[in-house]
C-alpha cells in the first residue's frame, strides 16, 4: 500500500543572530546548539501566529557561502540589577547571519499562516538574538521515506514521528528535550538527536545523504 | 591489550599458538628444504617439523606443543594425542586466523619473501630466521619443555614481528607474531563447539562437515558515553570508560580479538555471550555504538573476510534503559536521567571532615542560600574553596558518584589562564580497511611476478593480523605522541586525559603549531605511505580554548571530527586540513602573512572569485602569496586559513 502522502509549507528564515541555545550549565560559556529543535520551533511559531494547535515544524541550515550560518560568541556582562552589581560574563555562542529552510505541516490552519512573519526564538531574545524573518517560498510534498542521518531534534513521540515520516530507526542517538506542560513546568521526552540514521522524509534528513 | 592478553597464565591453554613456530627456522639454510638449479624451490618448506621426526632431533612428541605442530601429521597425532581433537581445533583457528578470506596463494606467485613488509611504512623486514642446526635443536629442546607462549614471544620476540607469517610475495604483510597470537584466541574460543566433532570424524574434511554449520557472531563496537562534561572532575568518565573496557577484556579475554582506544572487535559462538559483552557496558551506563555481522557460520568464514562480514553488518546505538519522560531537575551532566543529587551539597554533606551541625544545615538549605558566616572556624577552612567556586548543579545517581570519586587531574586544575591545546589522535577502522586495501593491491603489483587476472577486479580482503599489525604500530605512535609532548612542552604542562587525548598547556607562542609539527612527524616516520593517501584512517583533531572553557565544546568537535587533520580555535574559527599538504601549510603559515590572509578572507565574504584574482595578482612580489596559490585548490578555504594564521600565533 503506498505510503499517505504530506505536504509541507517551506518557508526561508533568516536572523541575524540567532542562539539556540543548549541545555548546559555551570559554566560562563552557552553554547548554542548546531542544529534546530522541534520543541524550539514549534513553541515559537504557536506563539507567533497565535495557532489554536502545536504547529508541527522544523527547519535546517542550508549550505551557503562562508558568510551565512557562522558560529561566533559573544561576550556579554549581565548587570544584577537587585544588587546594583555586573556579575561574571558570559559568553554566548550563536549563529550570525543564520540562513535555514523551514518546514511547517500543512493543515487546514497552517494554509492560511502569513506568507511573510517576523518573530523571536531561542535563547537571549531580551537582548536582540532570535529576531526572525520568514518567507513562503512553496510547498513540499513527502511521499515515501527515506533514509539518511537526521538533521533536526525530534521528541521520539509517535504523533511527532507520524507527522515527520519516521519509520524505522536504525541507529538512535537520544537525548531529552524540554516539552512544556503548562506556562510554568513541563517534563523532558525522549528525542533523536541528529546524527540518528532513520527512514524519514527527507526534509529531516541531512541534504548530504538524500536530494530531493 | 589488542592481541593476545600479556599474561603468563599458568591456566589458559596455549598451545595452538606454536602451530608455526616452524616458521622462524630457515630450513634451506640447514640443508632441510630442496632446492633447484633455476632457484625455486623443489619442495614446500618443512616448517610443521616434518624433516625433524627422526629421533636423532630428540623430539619429545608427546609435549602437548607438539600436537599443534604436528596437526596435520596422521602418524604422530593419533599415535601420541589418541583422545585430543586439539589438532582439528588448532587447524580450525589457524585457518580463520590467517585467512578469514585469504587469497589463495595460486593467484599471485613469484620467488618467497620471508621478510614482512609493511604496508604503511613501505618497508621490507630483513630475513632473522634461525640458520643454525644448534639453534633448531635448542628450539626442539625448548618446545619439549612445554613452555608457555608469551615466554616464547619473548625469547624469539625479533623473528616472530619480522618473519612474514606467509611468504608468498604480495601475500607477507603480516606478522607470524599476529597470526599465531590470534591462532591462540580463536582456539581457545573454538574448542567448545569444536572438541566433540574431531573426536568422532577424522580426518580434517569429515571433521569440518560437522562444524561448518555452528553459528558465529562477529561484531565491532565502540564504547561511548552521554556525558558533557564541563568540570575537569567529570573528565574521570574516560577513566570510567578505560576501566570497563579493561574489565570486559579482562573477562572475555580470548572473545576480544582486537582492541584499541574505546573500540573492540570480538567473535563469539553465541548471541547471549556477543550480548554479555554489550551489557557489560550499558550496565556502567556507557552507549554502544554496535555494527554487528548478519547471521553466519564457521564455514562463511572460508569465502568472506571479517571486514566484509562487518561491513554489510547491522549498525545500532545501544543505550542504558532510558524513560520516555524525566521530570526536572534534569541531570546536568549527561542530560539522560533525573538529577535526584544536589552538587556539591550532598557530597558536602555526607563528609567526614564537616561538623554535624555544618552538615545537617548545607542538606537542609537551598546551596545559593549557604553562607561562610553560617559555619564555625574549622568548618569555614574547609568550606571556603566550595562556596567560592560551585554553583549548585543537579547530577544523577551515576554523575554524582563520578564526580564524587573521580581521581584529581593535578595539573589541569592548576591551569586558571592562558591557553589549552586539546589534541586528540584516533583511528576509523572502515577507513583503515579501505587504506589498507589499497596500499596492499599496490604492493601486489609490485612484488608478484604472477598474478590472476581476476585478482585485481575482486576488492581485496584486509585480513586480521594485518589489521592488529597496524594497530600495534598504532599504540606505539600514541605512546610515542605522549613521551614527545613531555619533551616539547614539559611534564608539568601536558594532561593525558584518554589513550590519545590529552591537553597541554600553551605557555608560549607558536605552541599549537608545534603540536601539528609533532604529529606529522611522528605520522610521517610510522605510517609515511598514509601520507600519500586520500583516505585518513588516523585522524588528529585540535581544539585550543582558554583554559576554563568548558570541555564538551572542545570535545563536541574533537569527537565528531571527520578529516585527517582538524583544527579549532575558539573563538576564531575552523580548519580542515587534507593529510598530505599538511607540510606545505605548516610552512606557508609560520612565514607569517596573517595581514594578506585577513584582507583576502575579508574580500572573500563578499566575493571568493575577487579574493582569488587578488591572490593571482600579488604572488609574483610576494612569497606567501605564491606558496598559497599552490595549496589553496587542495580544499582550503581563506576562512581555514586565516584560523590557521591565528594558529600559528597560539
Amino acid at each position: 500500500m503506498p505510503e499517505p502522502q504530506k505536504t509541507f509549507l517551506r518557508y526561508h528564515l533568516r536572523a541575524e543572530t540567532l542562539c539556540l541555545g543548549e541545555r548546559i550549565r555551570g559554566g560562563v560559556f552557552r553554547p548554542c546548539s548546531p542544529v534546530f529543535r522541534y520543541t524550539t520551533l514549534t513553541g515559537s511559531l504557536t506563539s507567533a501566529f497565535s495557532a489554536s494547535s502545536p504547529v508541527h515544524a522544523v527547519a535546517r541550515f542550508l549550505p551557503g557561502n562562508s558568510d551565512s550560518n557562522r558560529l561566533e560568541t559573544l561576550t556579554f556582562a549581565p548587570h544584577d540589577r537587585s544588587r546594583f552589581i555586573s556579575v561574571i560574563p558570559l559568553q554566548i555562542e550563536y549563529f550570525a547571519n543564520a540562513d535555514a529552510e523551514l518546514f511547517i505541516l500543512k493543515t487546514d490552519e497552517s494554509a492560511r499562516y502569513p506568507r511573510r512573519l517576523q518573530f523571536s526564538m531561542g535563547a537571549m531574545r531580551s537582548k536582540g538574538f532570535g529576531r526572525c524573518e520568514i518567507e513562503f517560498e512553496k510547498e513540499v510534498t513527502c511521499g515515501n521515506p527515506t533514509r539518511g542521518r537526521l538533521c533536526v531534534r525530534l521528541p521520539d513521540t509517535q504523533d511527532v514521528k507520524t507527522v515527520f515520516g519516521v519509520r524505522n530507526v536504525l541507529t538512535a542517538r537520544y537525548g531529552y528535550l524540554f516539552s512544556p506542560t503548562n506556562a510554568s513546568s513541563g517534563t523532558y521526552v525522549k528525542s533523536l538527536f541528529e546524527g540518528s540514521t532513520i527512514f524519514a522524509y527527507p526534509i529531516i534528513l541531512h541534504p548530504r545523504d538524500k536530494s530531493e | 591489550m589488542y592481541i593476545a592478553e600479556a599474561t603468563e597464565s599458568g591456566d589458559k591453554m596455549s598451545i595452538a599458538e606454536f602451530h608455526d613456530i616452524g616458521k622462524i627456522v630457515n630450513w634451506f639454510a640447514l640443508g632441510l628444504q630442496r632446492r633447484r638449479a633455476d632457484g625455486w624451490f623443489d619442495e614446500a618448506e618443512p616448517h610443521d617439523f616434518e624433516k625433524c621426526k627422526d629421533p636423532t632431533w630428540s623430539v619429545n612428541f608427546n609435549a602437548p606443543v607438539w600436537e599443534s605442530i604436528y596437526r596435520k601429521d596422521e602418524e604422530i597425532c593419533p599415535a601420541h594425542f589418541p583422545d585430543s581433537s586439539n589438532w582439528f581445533i588448532v587447524s580450525l583457528a589457524d585457518g580463520l586466523a590467517a585467512s578469514m578470506r585469504r587469497l589463495p596463494e595460486e593467484e599471485v606467485g613469484g620467488q618467497s619473501i620471508y621478510g614482512r613488509h609493511c604496508l604503511w611504512t613501505g618497508k621490507t623486514e630483513p630475513d632473522l630466521r634461525l640458520k643454525q642446526t644448534e639453534e633448531l635443536k635448542e628450539l626442539i629442546s625448548y618446545l619439549n619443555g612445554n613452555p608457555a607462549w608469551e615466554a616464547t614471544d619473548r625469547r624469539y620476540s625479533r623473528i616472530l614481528h619480522t618473519r612474514a607469517e606467509c611468504a608468498v610475495p604480495g601475500l607477507n604483510v603480516a606478522t607470524l607474531h599476529s597470526h599465531s597470537a590470534l591462532t591462540g584466541k580463536l582456539f581457545r574460543v573454538l574448542q567448545p563447539v569444536a572438541w566433540d566433532a574431531a573426536r568422532k570424524q577424522r580426518p580434517w574434511g569429515a571433521a569440518f562437515k560437522a562444524v561448518e554449520h555452528e553459528r558465529i557472531v562477529l561484531l565491532s563496537l565502540k564504547v561511548e558515553f552521554s556525558q558533557q562534561p564541563f568540570r575537569t572532575r567529570d573528565l574521570a568518565i574516560f577513566g570510567a570508560r578505560r576501566q570497563a573496557i579493561a574489565e570486559a577484556v579482562s573477562r572475555f579475554g580470548d572473545n576480544v580479538l582486537i582492541q584499541y582506544a574505546n573500540s573492540i572487535v570480538g567473535f563469539f559462538l553465541s548471541d547471549t555471550a556477543a550480548d554479555d559483552l554489550v551489557e557489560s557496558f550499558q550496565k556502567h551506563g556507557f552507549t554502544v555504538s554496535l555494527v554487528k555481522a548478519q547471521q553466519h557460520t564457521l564455514g562463511d568464514l572460508n569465502s568472506i573476510g571479517v571486514d566484509d562480514a562487518l561491513s554489510k553488518g547491522r549498525s545500532s546505538a545501544l543505550y542504558p534503559a532510558l524513560p520516555d519522560v524525566i521530570e526536572p531537575p534534569l541531570c546536568e551532566n549527561c542530560q539522560m536521567a533525573h538529577g535526584q543529587h544536589r552538587w556539591p551539597a550532598d557530597f558536602l554533606a555526607s563528609r567526614g571532615d564537616l561538623s554535624p551541625a555544618a552538615r545537617t544545615r548545607i542538606s537542609s538549605i537551598s546551596w545559593a542560600a549557604v553562607r561562610s558566616q553560617d559555619f564555625d572556624e574549622s568548618d569555614r577552612t574547609r568550606l571556603a574553596e566550595w562556596l567560592e567556586e560551585w554553583a549548585e548543579e543537579r547530577l544523577c545517581l551515576r554523575c554524582f558518584d563520578l564526580r564524587r570519586t573521580a581521581p584529581p587531574l593535578i595539573r589541569l586544575a592548576r591551569w586558571d589562564t592562558g591557553k589549552v591545546a586539546w589534541a586528540r589522535i584516533s583511528l576509523d577502522l572502515p577507513e583503515l580497511e579501505a587504506a589498507l586495501r589499497q596500499l596492499h593491491i599496490a604492493y601486489i603489483k609490485a612484488q608478484a611476478s604472477r598474478i590472476s587476472d581476476d585478482l585485481l577486479s575482486r576488492k581485496l580482503p584486509v585480513r586480521l593480523p594485518l589489521l592488529a599489525d597496524f594497530i600495534d604500530d598504532y599504540k606505539r605512535m600514541i605512546n610515542l605522541w605522549r613521551e614527545r609532548l613531555a619533551d616539547s612542552f614539559g611534564q608539568e604542562n601536558v594532561e593525558e586525559i584518554d589513550e590519545g587525548l590529552v591537553c597541554v598547556k600553551l605557555t608560549e607562542a607558536p605552541g599549537a603549531i608545534r603540536l601539528l609539527e609533532i604529529y606529522r612527524d611522528l605520522l610521517a616516520a610510522h605510517f609515511p605511505k598514509l601520507l600519500e593517501l586520500e583516505a585518513a584512517p588516523v585522524r588528529f583533531a585540535l581544539s585550543i580554548s582558554p583554559a576554563k572553557h568548558p570541555f564538551f565544546v572542545n570535545w563536541r568537535f574533537l569527537e565528531s571530527s571527520q578529516a585527517s587533520v582538524a583544527v579549532q580555535l575558539i573563538g576564531s574559527g575552523k580548519a580542515e586540513i587534507p593529510i598530505n599538504h599538511l607540510d606545505a601549510l605548516v610552512r606557508v603559515i609560520r612565514q607569517g602573512g596573517r595581514h594578506s590572509f585577513h584582507r583576502l578572507r575579508s574580500i572573500a565574504r563578499t566575493s571568493k572569485a575577487l579574493a582569488e584574482i587578488m591572490l593571482d595578482d600579488r604572488r609574483e612580489r610576494d612569497q606567501t602569496m605564491e606558496e598559497l596559490r599552490s595549496i589553496s585548490p587542495l580544499g582550503m578555504d581563506f576562512e581555514s586559513l586565516m584560523t590557521l594564521a591565528n594558529l600559528a600565533e597560539t
